[in-house]
Order: C-alpha cells, then sequence, then structure tokens
C-alpha cells in the first residue's frame, strides 16, 4: 500500500518531464512534419515541397556539398584531434592536463560568434595575416583569404575540436597504461600499439566524437555564412532563407525534415558499418 | 662460478626527484631459478622489476641479460617478458589473439605457424581449445593462465611477474602457486617473482631477495632467510617471529653466540650485527623452535600460560614469562603430535631454545617498519 | 615511456610537446590576437600597433563609440542576461525534476523516454528553431481565436519563446550532467536519515539535495553559457530585442569594428571567471 502512494507520488515528476519534451521538442517536430506535406496557400496535402528538393537541382547540390563537406571536416577534426587527446591523457601530467584542457575548452565557451569573428579578424583581406604577409615583403597588396572552403573548414575545425576532443579523451582514459607497457614488453613499438590496442579501445569515444562534429557540421550556419560568404552554399542557408526571407514555411520544413532524416540514417548506418554501440560509449 | 648468470644488476641506483626508489642494488639470477624479490610496498621491489623489463631506466648502475647490458634497450627489444600485476590481457582482441600478440610483432613466421606455437603454449598452462574466447568470459584463474601463455610463447630468457597472485582469492592463490612452480621447473626458463607475501615467496622460489626502502638486506635461499635472518628487517618481516625488545648483551660466548638479559632473564642467541657486551638489543625466536615443558624444570625459563588458540593440526599458547622484572611474554606453537604435552591455562611450563633458535640484533628506529599480512 | 630508445625518447617528447604548442596557437593565438586589437588605437581592427588606448571599451564620438557607450549592445547584453537566467533556473529545476526521474522511478517506457529525451541535442539547431516556431505559432494563432484577441502574444517570437526554445535543449544537458551525479548517491543515506528522524521531504532536502549541489551548480554554469551563445535557434524565435550573439551576427555580416574585439574580451573575462569558479567547485567537491 505504501509503495504504491510513493510511486504514484513519484509519478508527478513525469508531468513537467512529458511537458517539456511534448511541447518543446515532439509536437513541434510533428508540425514540421505535417508542415512539410502542405500546400503553402490552401494547406492541403502535397508532396510539392519535396519534390522542390529534388527537382531543383541546385537544392540537391546545396545538400550533397554539406554533406561532403562535413564529412571532410569530420575526418580532419578527428586527425587534429586523436593526437590531441592521446598526448593530453597518456603523456602530459596532471598540471599541464588541466591547462591545455582550458585552453581548448575556453574558445569554445566564448561562442561560436566570436570564433568565427577572430578568424575574419585574420583572414580578411586588411587583416591580421595580411598584415604580416606584406610586412615581411611576402606580398605587396591585401590577399582575400576569406569566402574559400578552406577558409569555412578552418572555422568549422575550429568550432568542433572539443567535441571530437572530449570523448576520445574519455575513452583513452580508461586505458590501463599497463596494457599499452604490456604491448611493448611483447615488442611491440609504437605504431603497432598504437594500431591493435590504443585505436580498437579509443573506438567508441571515436565513434561518438565523429557522430556529434559531424551533426554539428551539418547543422552549422554562423561559421559557415560568416566565413564563406556567399559562396559558402551550405543547406541551413536554404532553410533559414525558406524561413526568415520567403515567409515560406512549408518549403522551410520539407527542408528541415530531409536534414533531419538524412542525418539520422546517416549516424545509424555509420553505426551499423563499424558495428559500434552508443550506448557503451555513453 | 660454474653456473650461467642470466640476469645481473650492479649497483643499480634508481631515483625519482629527490626519492631513492632503488639504493645501490646488486644481485646475479643463475639461469633457470626462480627468484624473488621480497619487500613490503614501497620498499623498490616493482622499480626493480620495471628495470629489469625496460620501463625505468637506472640512474646509476648496470643492468645486464644474458651477459648483454640493456641499459638503454627498449622493453620491444629485450628477451624477458612481463606477467603484469593486473595482467594487462588486451580485451579487444581473443585469447589467441593476446597469445599470438608478441609473435606477430616478431614477424618471419606464418599465420599457421603462429597459431600453432599459441596453441601449444595454451596447452601447457591447460587452456587447450579456449583460444576463440573473449578476455572478459574466462575466469580470473584462467586469465592468469593466458597472460603466462602470452609471454611463454615468446620463449623469454627471463619470465619477468608482478605479483600477479595477488588479486586471486586465497584457495586459488594456493593452486596456482603450485602450478607456477611446476611449470618453471618444467620449462626451465628464468621466473623473477615480485611479492610481498612472504608465504608465497618461501614456498616458491630458489632464491629470495628481501629488499626494504631500496635495499637488499639479504639474498638466501628460503630455508637460509627463515633460519637465518641477516638482519633485523628480514626477521620481524619473514615468517611469524616472538621479538623481545630492549634487552642487553652480557657476554659473547663465540663469535655469533651471545648471551643477553631481558628483565632479569639471561637468554642466549645468535649474534648478529656484531653485537659487543653492553650492546641494547632485539631478540627474535621462532614460535615452533620454543620446546615447552609442563611444570617447573631445569634449564630453563619459567612462564604461565595465559591463553591457548587452538587451531587444527597446532596451538598457539601465550606465556608470560614469571620471573622477569617487567612484562614479558612469548608464543609457543605447539604440535599436536602425540608426544606433546597437555596443558592448559593457568599451567606453569618451563621454555627453552637451541641457541641458533633465536637471533638478535641492534635495535632499529621502527617507526617505519610495518609489517604486512 | 612509449618510444624506443633513450635518444628517440627524448625526441618523441619533443615531437609531442611540439605538437601540444601548435594545438595551444591554434586554440589560444586568435584569441591573444583579438585581445590585443581590443586595446590598438587602430581604427581598422588590424595591425599595426598605434598605441594603447580603451577607446573601444568607453567612447563615445561621432567617430568612436566603445561598446560601454553603445546603447543597442548594452540593450543586447542586458536581454542575453536575461534570457540566460530564465532559462537557467527552468533548465536547472527541470533538470533535477528528471534526474528523480530517471534514477528513482521505474516506469514503462522509461528507457525511450529517455533516448527521446536526447533528441534536442541532436537535432541541428536550425530545425529546433524552425519547429519551435512553427509550432508555437499555430498555438498562439489558436489561442488568440479561442481565448481572445492577443492572448497568443506571449508565444509570438520574443522574450518568452526564446526562453522555451533554448529551454528544450538546454533542459537536456541540465538532465545529463544531475543524472550522472544522483546515479552515484547511495540511497541508504536517505533511509538512515528517515531513520534518525527526518521526513522524507526533510531527507531529500538535507541529504540528497545537498549532494547534489555540485552537480547543480556545473549544470547552472552550462546552462548559463549555453544560452548566453545560443544562435542558432535563438536566430528564429527572436522578436524586437536581440540577444548579444544576433546583434554580433548582423554587424559581422557587413563587416568588422574593433569595438568586437572589446566585446570578445568582455565575454572572455566573463566566461573564463565562470570556468574558473566550476573548476574550483568541482574541485573542493571531491574533498567531501
Amino acid at each position: 500500500m505504501w509503495t504504491r502512494i510513493k510511486r504514484n507520488k513519484g509519478m508527478w515528476l513525469l508531468i513537467p518531464m512529458l511537458l517539456w519534451i511534448g511541447m518543446l521538442f515532439v509536437l513541434p517536430h510533428v508540425k514540421l512534419f505535417m508542415l512539410s506535406f502542405m500546400d503553402r496557400r490552401s494547406g492541403a496535402f502535397t508532396l510539392h515541397n519535396y519534390a522542390t528538393f529534388f527537382n531543383k537541382s541546385l537544392y540537391t547540390k546545396v545538400f550533397i556539398r554539406t554533406v561532403i563537406f562535413s564529412i571532410i571536416t569530420t575526418s580532419l577534426t578527428l586527425a587534429i584531434s586523436f593526437p590531441t587527446a592521446f598526448i593530453i591523457t597518456k603523456v602530459l601530467g596532471q598540471k599541464f592536463k588541466a591547462l591545455v584542457l582550458m585552453a581548448i575548452v575556453l574558445p569554445y565557451w566564448i561562442s561560436e560568434l566570436i570564433q568565427a569573428f577572430t578568424w575574419m579578424v585574420l583572414f580578411r583581406e586588411t587583416g591580421v595575416i595580411n598584415y604580416f604577409l606584406q610586412a615581411l615583403g611576402i606580398t605587396d597588396h591585401g590577399i582575400e583569404f576569406l569566402y574559400h572552403n578552406s577558409t569555412i573548414a578552418v572555422g568549422l575545425i575550429y568550432t568542433s575540436l572539443l567535441f571530437m576532443i572530449i570523448p576520445i579523451m574519455n575513452s583513452l582514459d580508461t586505458l590501463d597504461d599497463s596494457l599499452i607497457e604490456a604491448s611493448y614488453d611483447l615488442g611491440g613499438n609504437f605504431w603497432s600499439t598504437m594500431r591493435e590496442i590504443i585505436i580498437p579501445h579509443a573506438g567508441p569515444g571515436i565513434m561518438v566524437g565523429s557522430i556529434m562534429v559531424f551533426m554539428l557540421n551539418l547543422g552549422n550556419y554562423v561559421t559557415v555564412t560568416l566565413l564563406g560568404g556567399k559562396n559558402s552554399l551550405w543547406f541551413t542557408e536554404a532553410i533559414y532563407n525558406q524561413f526568415i526571407v520567403r515567409f515560406n514555411q512549408n518549403q522551410g520544413a520539407a527542408f528541415g525534415v530531409i536534414l533531419l532524416t538524412f542525418s539520422v540514417l546517416f549516424v545509424w548506418i555509420v553505426l551499423k558499418i563499424t558495428k559500434q554501440d552508443l550506448t557503451e560509449a555513453m | 662460478m660454474s653456473q650461467e648468470i642470466d640476469v645481473s644488476l650492479v649497483h643499480v641506483t634508481k631515483k625519482f626527484g629527490e626519492l631513492v626508489a632503488v639504493n645501490d642494488v646488486s644481485f646475479d639470477i643463475p639461469k633457470g631459478s626462480f627468484f624473488s624479490v621480497l619487500g613490503p610496498s614501497g620498499s623498490g621491489k616493482t622499480t626493480v622489476l620495471r628495470m629489469i623489463a625496460g620501463f625505468e631506466t637506472p640512474t646509476a648502475g648496470d643492468i645486464y641479460i644474458g651477459g648483454e647490458r640493456v641499459n638503454d634497450m627498449p622493453p620491444n627489444k629485450r628477451r624477458c617478458n612481463m606477467v603484469f600485476q593486473r595482467l594487462a590481457l588486451f580485451p579487444m582482441m581473443d585469447i589467441l589473439g593476446n597469445v599470438t600478440f608478441g609473435l606477430r610483432r616478431r614477424g618471419g613466421m606464418s599465420k599457421d605457424e603462429m597459431e600453432k606455437l599459441a596453441e601449444d603454449a595454451l596447452a601447457r598452462v591447460g587452456l587447450k581449445g579456449l583460444g576463440k574466447r573473449k578476455i572478459n568470459q574466462i575466469s580470473g584463474g584462467q586469465q592468469q593462465r593466458v597472460a603466462l601463455a602470452r609471454s611463454l610463447v615468446l620463449d623469454p630468457t627471463v619470465l619477468l611477474l608482478d605479483e600477479p597472485l595477488g588479486s586471486l582469492d586465497l584457495k586459488l592463490r594456493q593452486a596456482m602457486k603450485l602450478e607456477l612452480k611446476h611449470l618453471q621447473a618444467r620449462m626451465g626458463t628464468t621466473f623473477v617473482y615480485i611479492t610481498h607475501d612472504q608465504t608465497i615467496a618461501l614456498a616458491m622460489s630458489d632464491t629470495i631477495a628481501v629488499i626494504n626502502q631500496g635495499k637488499i638486506e639479504q639474498i638466501a635461499s628460503p630455508e637460509e632467510l627463515y633460519r637465518r635472518p641477516a638482519t633485523h628487517f628480514v626477521a620481524s618481516f619473514v615468517g611469524e617471529n616472538n621479538r623481545l625488545l630492549n634487552g642487553r648483551v652480557t657476554r659473547l660466548l663465540d663469535d655469533n653466540v651471545c648471551e643477553m638479559d631481558f628483565g632479569g632473564i639471561p637468554m642466549v642467541g645468535r649474534a648478529g650485527d656484531n653485537l659487543k657486551p653492553g650492546d641494547a638489543v632485539d631478540l627474535f625466536i621462532r614460535p615452533e623452535m620454543i620446546l615447552l615443558r609442563p611444570g617447573k624444570r631445569e634449564g630453563g625459563i619459567l612462564g604461565k600460560i595465559s591463553e591457548i588458540n587452538f587451531d587444527g593440526s597446532h596451538s598457539l599458547i601465550k606465556i608470560d614469562l614469571l620471573e622477569s622484572s617487567r612484562p614479558l611474554a612469548l608464543n609457543v606453537k605447539l604440535q599436536h603430535t602425540e608426544q606433546a604435552p597437555e596443558v592448559a591455562v593457568d599451567d606453569v611450563v618451563t621454555l627453552s631454545w637451541r641457541w641458533d633458535a633465536a637471533n638478535a640484533f641492534h635495535p632499529v628506529d621502527q617507526s617505519h617498519i610495518e609489517k604486512e599480512a | 615511456m612509449y618510444a624506443s630508445s633513450k635518444n628517440s625518447r627524448s625526441l618523441s617528447q619533443i615531437l609531442f610537446y611540439v605538437y601540444v604548442i601548435l594545438i595551444l596557437i591554434f586554440t589560444l593565438g586568435p584569441l591573444v590576437i583579438v585581445t590585443i586589437l581590443a586595446f590598438n588605437d587602430n581604427p581598422s581592427a588590424s595591425f599595426p600597433w598605434m598605441g594603447f588606448t580603451l577607446d573601444w571599451f568607453k567612447s563615445n564620438t561621432p567617430d568612436r563609440v566603445g561598446l560601454f557607450d553603445d546603447a543597442r549592445m548594452m540593450a543586447a547584453i542586458v536581454s542575453s542576461l536575461k534570457v540566460a537566467a530564465a532559462v537557467t533556473i527552468i533548465s536547472v529545476i527541470l533538470g533535477v525534476n528528471n534526474a528523480f526521474l530517471f534514477v528513482r522511478e521505474k516506469f514503462v517506457g522509461r528507457e525511450f523516454l529517455y533516448m527521446l529525451m536526447l533528441g534536442p541535442l541532436v537535432v541541428p539547431g536550425v530545425v529546433l528553431g524552425t519547429s519551435i516556431l512553427a509550432f508555437s505559432h499555430s498555438i498562439a494563432n489558436w489561442m488568440d481565436q479561442a481565448l481572445r484577441p492577443g492572448a497568443g502574444l506571449i508565444l509570438r517570437p520574443g522574450f518568452w519563446l526564446v526562453v522555451l526554445g533554448q529551454v528544450s535543449f538546454v533542459a537536456t544537458t541540465t538532465t545529463l550532467v544531475i543524472t550522472a551525479r544522483l546515479k552515484r548517491f547511495d540511497p541508504s543515506l536517505e533511509e538512515a536519515a528517515m531513520d534518525l528522524g527526518a521526513t522524507r521531504t526533510n531527507a531529500i532536502m538535507h541529504i540528497t539535495l545537498r549532494f547534489l549541489t555540485p552537480a547543480v551548480v556545473g549544470a547552472a554554469i552550462i546552462a548559463f553559457l549555453f544560452s548566453f551563445q545560443n544562435f542558432n535557434t535563438t536566430y528564429f524565435l527572436i522578436g524586437s530585442d536581440p540577444t548579444v550573439p544576433i546583434i554580433l551576427y548582423s554587424r559581422l555580416r557587413f563587416g568588422i569594428s574593433p569595438e568586437i574585439n572589446a566585446v570578445s574580451v568582455l565575454l572572455m573575462i566573463v566566461t573564463g571567471a565562470l570556468g574558473i569558479f566550476a573548476f574550483a567547485f568541482q574541485k573542493n567537491d571531491d574533498i567531501a
């Protein structure tokens, strides 16, 4: 009897939870889903909004570009982050470790806008890098470094570095150092130990980091538009434009649903292929 | 010396900053022997092992393996392998993957050959046919065996064992202890075993080096160590001992036999540490070496039984000495043989021992020495 | 320890440190330069160095307006602070609520609800923002019709819609942080308190919530920073009072001004201080 009352009491906790997740997550997405199948004027069911995506080659091109670009930047971020995470967890002493970690966390917390701004300060035609290039006599006129793909890539790597480093660090932290020593003891060298012991152990962390970074890149707007300008051609821009510039909620909703469906499917397929269990790593 | 030496440490010192972990340690390990390094935690024994394995470099002195100086040789090039304290089996591989790991690093062998060797090694440790199991699917005892097989398959000159039995429960530990000794005898590989557990060291070793605070206290066979401890530390660390503290040497009967006075009672024992008449002295006597006779007899020390703890094959009897000027007590281990006297609490008994059953040393500062269970 | 010989050991150590230094230059370099430029008396927001000035923080002349004299920027800071405060309070309360729900209660669909709860963190901010905008729009329309005209105003783009939109994903983070700590709590402590005469409410107040304090503070700091720097979701829901990221974005689209260097320095100081506070707080907790 008492446990029954107690249990019922506990169930009051469900109300705020359901209000939050229902009103601010589930129902809005249901609404978005419904909107994407509605005609802008009449509100009748239509596939027109999706047809626009597949028929207008510009949108599909932008979408494919966004996906491929995100995959490339995610790989680059991984390539930079893995050694960093390894050095932080396995080479540096405690004090230094905290310091380096702070240095990596700080730019993230100062906001993505400021991050993009700092790269603009460095890269623009009258920017800091150009100043030093000219001061050193390497060039006699300002070069526009902004609005290139590589600038966008630098910005994306910078803003998502942390999300790759932290999960890999977490997985490397649980790697017993004696496993590394055992590998050396049995004749292993740096590379074979890396390949056979360290990377397999860090697998789940690499997976979590890559998924997070990929999703962040895919959904990025600020860094891409500020550093890429008109050349950014990012799919999120299309969504913003439909909602904010053209006031075409239905078209925007369809784009949103496409982005969401794709990213969920993509992550699911990657997890299947690599046989990783995400719950293990979370 | 006729024996071939496998491992040799010559005046090896290791400092970590200010801390001297290993202080001028030298010893030779003969080929094919079971050599233990015994010491309390923090004594530097693990550092000794890690220097032999190559994970630490000596600050001073030289290490030789198979006659070759290996100070600058990295661990992956040394012909010695280690069984780690927490085993360090690779969870990302199956058992076979673990055992073939070293062979794969060495190369020059087909996959089949490697697996054949690995299967042989597994069979030798009693794990025939379990190669496809995952590390977390086997018991603690089996994991020990995999760790052994993983090192033995490489046919090392020396096998280093960092207290790998420590994590097992008592029964399994006893079983593995015997198995390890048999395995060593069969293979003829030199084993270097690091432990703080003197029962393991005494039972398995040909030779034991007792180390304390980075220094070697004594290197001897288990029996020698037990019967004739060379230092105060060894006497108190190895085996059970009665400890009578702060007596005084009255005279030397011989170069190594002295007579002492503890609370007005004269006692004899082997004189260690160059004891001289008038020196303060601590005396160690093994409980099982004390002869106990009921009643008041000639030629012994009179005492009264205050406590009897029955323990199956023997009883541990606590006896308060009757004629001393300060409270002194001795424990006697009485074997339950047919000749054993029947005693009860409050009985008066007479105690005696042969002079070489007791060992006398200068008292030392006890504060930093703690005997581990 | 992981390299092959004495010489190459020191070599690989050197390589490791060189790498770390390169990473630090990459992460901190831009911030250092921006900080220097914030005090550079050069209106182009670049080098060369033309002398030290505080103009970009405090000045009010026709061609120079410092951050603290820029009414629109100051208004944005105030509105960001207001939003962040509201988001923090709501999200932390939700976080504690959800932590108790997931750790203490067993109910059908618990696992599913937990997975669902992670959703707002995974869904791109653009999608989250647009869907909340669309949904709130239709609810507001309904309220206008069903209740009275203007009743739906609260759900039109503006302060409360921004707060709700940010809570949607910030609450996931607070829930995760607080749940992680509550999981480590030994419920027998609560039982012991009740055994010693505390009521259930008392026990939760004095024992459990006190145990949760570090996580609650940590979650609050994270919530605050998440809210303060959010752009993607906020952009759709904002009314006539832009927050700092929104105003920065609209200005950066048209170019760079030295004042933004000053804004960056201000944000660095504030977030740095918050970070150090959080770090110190967590450290103290290790003793408890």
